[in-house]
């Protein structure tokens, strides 16, 4: 984990402030999508060593939920980005 | 012959005595002074007892490495065991015991472990206490456990109290001996936020015990200097007795500072021990070189200390070891303990050194033997004399106190704690810290730099280097010269063979080198291994002394170099940390935050007693004077409630104000009921699945306009349901305009329930309230009589006719008034959570209760709430896979005993009549179940198989924990007013 | 907080006497200070402080939601003036805050204690606000003054906030106290 995130709309701040949900890879699928595709969505998560993208919510601060991509190994964040900004393929 | 203090000398005030006892016996000492040299003045160099052997022990050291001069210091609740004598600042009225000994230290029963010694070696616990089976639990378990640990827990409240607090900084320099003091200056000069921290109660680290002077003055002054421009700089944070003990992610360091541990009797309004977690840019650390013991046999008895020990003692504490002091050394530093100590006045017996040949100036008039070894040393309860070896020729030495120096370890800790392996180092035979990024270096002797000279230019220069990459002018400050410095280079010797006597590798933990052989020859050399099969390296020092000598005889055993070996992980803490630092003031009540409603103290005044739930405090039920039981006032707010009326707080839901010209729309997505034609001015029960189709949480939704939605959670659910609409909306749906608002704190909801509560409510409302007027689930703005705007909604719980009023929370006491005097004459009651809760069950309102996380909407009744026509909602697509809409799934149902008296409580298990007792026949449980004063028997709400199907079967209510089997019917979950005709009214 | 005799301050209990003599180090909670909540895009909430008039501070929690703070205007007012303001939706939260101030010499080091932000003058300048962390409980903590740091605390936490705050303090010796101030 990391000790300290910098939220894009806050700057530097304690892990304390944040709630982790999870892997920031799957993407909803259609209503009409496969039982498959469901199903992985809601169930399945890879779990890879080194590079990982997840989902945090900057409970305490300003109640954006940003994509974390960080190391698992090494611990290192290293972007933080809001999860509706148009790098993460949203609207803001 | 014993130790004693020099009539001069040390950097103590000899003017302030100190009184202290150990072990009942009074004694003094003087300010400066630590509880180990203040014993050692007082000639006590038997200290304590060793963990396994009971050996009795003296120090080794004079700091933070040390494991054998462990003691409990104070008594009661202030109790601290474990604690290095060696460390421990002495202070006025200091009371100190000795540890791990019966029934003194002097004379120990438990020395008798020495005898087994053949049979308590390394891992004899795998291969023993196994038989006879039974004996385990009742015999050897207990005389183990009365065997292990050395201090024993304080058993008494703790009366001080402890606090946290948040540091930033430019640079952190952990360590103020030379290295660290030179960085810190250096960087501070430049402007820099400088931390610098020393786990010492004076800083100065080998300053403080070194003869030789550095820049033209006494070593401690010259350190005294810089710590006055230090102490005089803005930019600086001086912490002294503060040990950084982790270095954790991101440049974050934890650290506990002593504020009040030197001090008899702590002001209150200080805390004892403060935890620091410190955000650094950069980091130096200057934590030094801790000093090898040599392994011999017998390496262990009282007065056998590190050279290194043996001169700060002398020159700091102004304390001799020994009146007769011997010195085995590989290298310079046992010659510079023999040229101090002679220099005031010290016998010095011989100096013993295992190389052919040294540069090393002994004093004059000493002997040095060389190629020669100690093979055995004498004496029990303090040393005698040692038995030297020289190419197979034995002679004894006669001494009491023997200075041993095995070379130098590096204190590299803090920059292998998160994950970075150690680098052995030929050239300085020791393990190194390797590259962990240029944020956090390593300076001076901590780093392998072995002069005092080269630790002085070091520090600057590290600090130099970090500055500038931070932005600031930094310049080479001047390096102080220091006069005579010797050739600082050591031969190292792993161990000593032909030892006569146990050679002693980790002091705490008694493991000698013949364990670790056992431990090579049994299959568990790997370090990791050697680590837990001898326990090597696993005492409260974490192997300071032991892990490098360990390396080197392992190393040795294998023929391969300590670079295949290594050491085990390094992990925090670096020396122990009380709980009471990490707790801080989040203990007892200030454990988790307490909410309050803003009806609390009207709810006090009314006689509440109030309950936890989650970090609320609500109220349970309103005790009337003469009830004897919460029973008692719960049947009366009940019957009050389907009678007349009552009045409850319910202002701890979660409320969310949802805005956005698509709010509709994404309402529709988030709930599995039909949302976007709600009526603006209509409220509607709703419930929010999870994505893999189980019930998240139910709540209410009303309309104020047609952008403008609030939803009310449930009181536990509340934040995270606000998380999950954040979610779907920032994450799932960002392109729907939806804006959302947490608005719990800001109102303060009050339900009036009861035939009665029309009546008693339209005294204080303006509106007209009638049944045409105000529908049932309408929500609209009202103005009270008060002349205050309110929200009113007619929703029911409780199931009879009822409102739900909210306004400001500053309103609630007022309006809450308002209501009871307005419904004196009709008998109206303010009831709590256990009224609520049997109002609903008699209902069959769904709580958590029901909607645990393993049911889905058809479960518990409410499937004609999925509006599988909407193209998509959280939830709906998984929510149809043929597992949740099995024919057999638990469905909720009513329970009532066929003998009225009898009683079910929730969590009782369902069976078929004739059934055996087991889960193998388990056909549900009780959810829910309560008296019900309205039936006058006790009623329950179960998820039972197929329980729709089942209506009118008798089945067996199992109470497993209480032991108790009650036959009961099914019945449709409503047991009061099916036709839901009172709430209509 | 309003000011009629029928609002009820939520420390009105706590706080038991009126602190006849204020420290150097102080704790005022504010009787009366109104808040509005701000809901709209980051160009929307860019232009309100200009229409906002004296005696409102303006503090942004994140990207699409601020809060405007007075001791002086009523929430009516604040909502008029900004009635015209295209994509904007105003909440009164006036009822679900406390504002709590601290101030004098050693206001820093009280809130080092809880608060994990860098607290020092050229990293957390007057007029600056956060949404972050005292001990347990999400507050928006502002700077006023060099020695003046204002919270606002949730209602139903503050009681549990004040008295952790009254330990924080007591190395310092801060007082505690409801400010002056009258309507």
């Amino acid at each position: 984990m990391a000790s300290l995130i910098t939220c894009p709309h806050c700057g530097v701040r304690p892990r304390e402030e944040f709630s982790v949900r999870g892997d920031a890879t799957p993407v909803r699928p259609l209503p009409n999508a496969s039982d498959e595709a469901w199903h992985a969505y809601v169930y399945l998560r890879d779990n890879p060593r080194g590079q990982i993208r997840e989902h945090w919510y900057h409970e305490a601060g300003c109640r954006r939920w940003l994509v974390v991509e960080r190391n698992n190994v090494t611990h290192e964040v290293v972007s933080v980005t809001d999860a509706a900004s148009k790098t993460a393929g949203g609207a803001l | 012959m014993t130790s004693f203090r020099l009539t001069s000398g040390g950097l103590l005030d000899r003017k302030r005595k100190i009184r202290f006892t150990f072990d009942g016996k009074a004694m003094t000492g003087l300010e400066g002074d630590t509880l180990a040299s203040a014993l050692l003045a007082n000639g006590q160099m038997l200290m304590g007892r060793s963990f396994k052997y009971h050996r009795p022990r003296g120090p080794v050291t004079a700091g933070s490495a040390e494991p054998n001069a462990l003691v409990t210091i104070n008594t009661g609740g202030r109790a601290e065991p474990n604690t290095r004598a060696t460390v421990a600042e002495l202070y006025e009225g200091l009371s100190a015991q000795s540890q791990n000994r019966w029934p003194s230290l002097s004379f120990d029963i438990g020395a008798i472990n020495g005898a087994l010694s053949p049979f308590i070696g390394a891992g004899f616990y795998y291969k023993t206490f196994m038989w006879p089976k039974s004996f385990w639990e009742k015999v050897y378990e207990p005389l183990i456990r009365r065997a292990a640990g050395l201090g024993r827990a304080a058993m008494e409240a703790d009366p001080d109290t402890y606090d946290k607090c948040w540091a930033h900084c430019d640079l952190l320099v952990i360590g103020a001996g030379p290295t660290g003091l030179m960085a810190a200056l250096t960087a501070a000069r430049a402007g820099a936020r400088v931390i610098l921290a020393d786990e010492g109660f004076q800083l100065g680290g080998s300053l403080l015990s070194e003869s030789l002077a550095v820049g033209g003055m006494a070593a401690a002054d010259f350190a005294s200097a810089v710590l006055d421009e230090l102490a005089s700089l803005p930019n600086v944070t001086l912490l002294s007795r503060t040990t950084v003990f982790g270095w954790y992610d991101d440049m974050v360091f934890g650290a506990v500072q002593k504020v009040q541990k030197h001090v008899a009797r702590p002001l209150p309004e200080l805390p004892v021990e403060r935890l620091w977690r410190i955000i650094a840019k950069r980091a130096i650390l200057a934590s030094g070189a801790e000093e090898r013991p040599l392994v011999f046999g017998g390496n262990d008895r009282p007065g056998i200390m590190t050279a290194s020990a043996v001169r700060t003692h002398l020159n700091r504490y102004g304390v001799s070891a020994g009146r007769r002091v011997a010195v085995f050394t590989n290298g310079s530093s046992g010659y510079r303990t023999a040229q101090d100590l002679a220099a005031r006045g010290v016998e010095v017996a011989a100096i013993i050194d295992p190389r052919a040949q040294a540069n090393d100036a002994a004093p004059a008039g000493v002997r040095v033997v060389s190629n020669a070894v100690i093979t055995d040393t004498m004496g029990r309860k303090g040393l005698k004399g040692l038995l030297l070896e020289r190419s197979g020729f034995e002679e004894v030495v006669e001494c009491d106190a023997l200075a041993m120096s095995g070379g130098w370890s590096p204190v590299i800790h803090l920059a292998c704690q998160r994950g970075a392996r150690p680098v052995w180092s030929d050239e300085a035979q020791a393990f190194l810290v390797p590259d962990v990024g240029s944020a956090f270096r390593v300076a001076g002797s901590a780093a392998g730099h072995p002069s005092l000279s080269a630790c002085l230019r070091d520090g600057a220069a590290q600090a130099v280097a970090l500055a500038r990459d931070l932005g600031f002018a930094a310049y080479d400050a001047d390096i102080p010269e220091v006069e005579g410095e010797p050739d600082p280079s050591f031969s190292p010797v792993w161990y000593v063979t032909g030892a006569k006597g146990k050679a002693f590798v980790d002091f705490q933990n008694d493991v000698h080198v013949g364990d670790l052989g056992l431990a090579e020859r049994e299959g568990f050399g790997f370090t990791e291994h050697a680590k837990r099969y001898t326990t090597a390296g696993m005492a409260t020092d974490q192997g300071k002394l032991s892990n490098t000598n360990t390396a080197g005889i392992l190393a040795g055993m294998r023929g391969v170099s300590q670079a295949q070996i290594g050491t085990p992980t390094y992990r925090p803490f670096y020396t122990p940390v009380s709980f009471g630092a990490l707790a801080g003031a989040a203990i007892a009540e200030g454990n988790r935050p307490v909410r309050r409603s803003p009806l609390h103290g009207w709810a006090a005044r009314h006689g509440a007693v109030f309950v936890e739930t989650g970090l609320w405090n609500r109220p349970g039920w309103f005790a009337r004077s003469g009830e004897k039981s919460w029973r008692e006032s719960m049947e009366r707010e009940v019957r009050a409630v389907r009678e007349n009326a009552g009045l409850c707080d319910v202002s701890t839901l979660g409320k969310i104000e949802v805005f956005g010209a698509q709010a509709a729309e994404f309402l529709d997505r988030i709930y599995c009921n039909s949302i976007l034609r709600l009526p603006v001015g209509k409220a509607r029960y709703g419930l929010m699945l999870r994505e893999d189709g189980i019930v998240f949480d139910d709540g209410t939704i009303s309309r104020f306009g047609q952008n403008h939605f609030l939803l009310t959670t449930t009181t536990a659910y509340a934040s995270q349901v606000l998380a999950h609409l954040d979610y779907a909306s920032q994450v799932l749906w960002p392109n729907l305009d939806v804006r959302l608002l947490p608005t719990s704190e800001q109102w303060a909801q009050l339900a009036i329930a009861g035939p009665k509560s029309r009546i008693i409510l339209q005294r204080i409302v303006e509106d007209d309230l009638s049944d045409t007027a105000f529908p049932m689930m309408a929500a609209r703005e009202v103005t009270l009589k008060l002349g205050v705007k309110a929200r009113l909604f007619r929703l029911s719980f409780s199931g009879e006719l009822a409102f739900e009023l909210a306004v400001p929370s500053s309103l609630g006491e007022a309006v809450a008034d308002a209501l009871m005097e307005a419904g004196r004459e009709d008998g109206i009651n303010p009831y709590g959570l256990e009224a609520m809760d049997v109002l609903r069950i008699e209902k069959g309102h769904v709580t958590h209760n029901e909607l645990d996380g393993r049911t889905t909407a058809d479960d518990v009744g409410l499937g004609r709430l999925m509006a599988m026509q909407k193209p998509d909602f959280i939830g709906r697509r998984l929510s149809t896979r043929f597992g949740l809409t099995a024919a057999d799934r638990l469905q909720l149902v009513g329970l009532k005993p066929v003998e009225a008296a009898k009683e079910m409580k929730a969590g009782a298990h369902l069976l078929k009549q004739g059934a055996k007792p087991s889960m193998i026949n388990d056909q549900g449980f009780v959810s829910s179940a309560c008296y019900s004063p309205t039936l006058g028997h006790f009623i329950a709400l179960a998820l039972l198989k197929s329980g729709r199907e089942r209506m009118g079967e008798k089945i067996v209510v199992w109470d497993a924990l209480r032991d108790s089997e009650v036959l009961a019917e099914v019945c449709p979950p409503v047991f009061v007013d099916p036709d839901k005709l009172k709430q209509r009214a | 907080m309003l000011h009629t005799e029928l609002n009820r301050h939520p420390l009105e209990d706590v706080i038991t006497e009126e602190n006849p003599v204020r420290g150097t180090n102080h704790v005022s909670i504010a009787r009366r200070a109104i808040v509005v909540a701000a809901l709209a895009d980051g160009a929307t909430l860019a232009l309100l402080p200009a229409l906002l008039g004296e005696g409102v501070r303006f503090y942004r929690c994140g990207p699409a939601i601020a809060f405007a703070v007075s001791q002086s205007q009523r929430v009516e007012d604040i909502i008029e003036r900004l009635s015209a303001v295209p994509g904007l939706d105003l909440v009164d939260q006036t009822d679900a805050h406390v504002l709590i101030t601290l101030s004098g010499p050693d206001v820093r080091r009280l809130l080092a204690k809880a608060v994990p932000l860098d607290l020092h003058g050229q990293a957390f300048s007057i007029g600056q606000s956060a949404g972050t962390l005292c001990g347990q409980v999400a507050v928006q903590l502002s700077r006023t003054a060099l020695d003046a740091f204002e919270l606002l605390v949730p209602t139903s936490y503050a009681g549990f906030l004040l008295e952790e705050i009254r330990q924080m303090g007591r190395e310092f010796a801060f007082t505690i106290g409801f400010d002056q101030a009258t309507a």
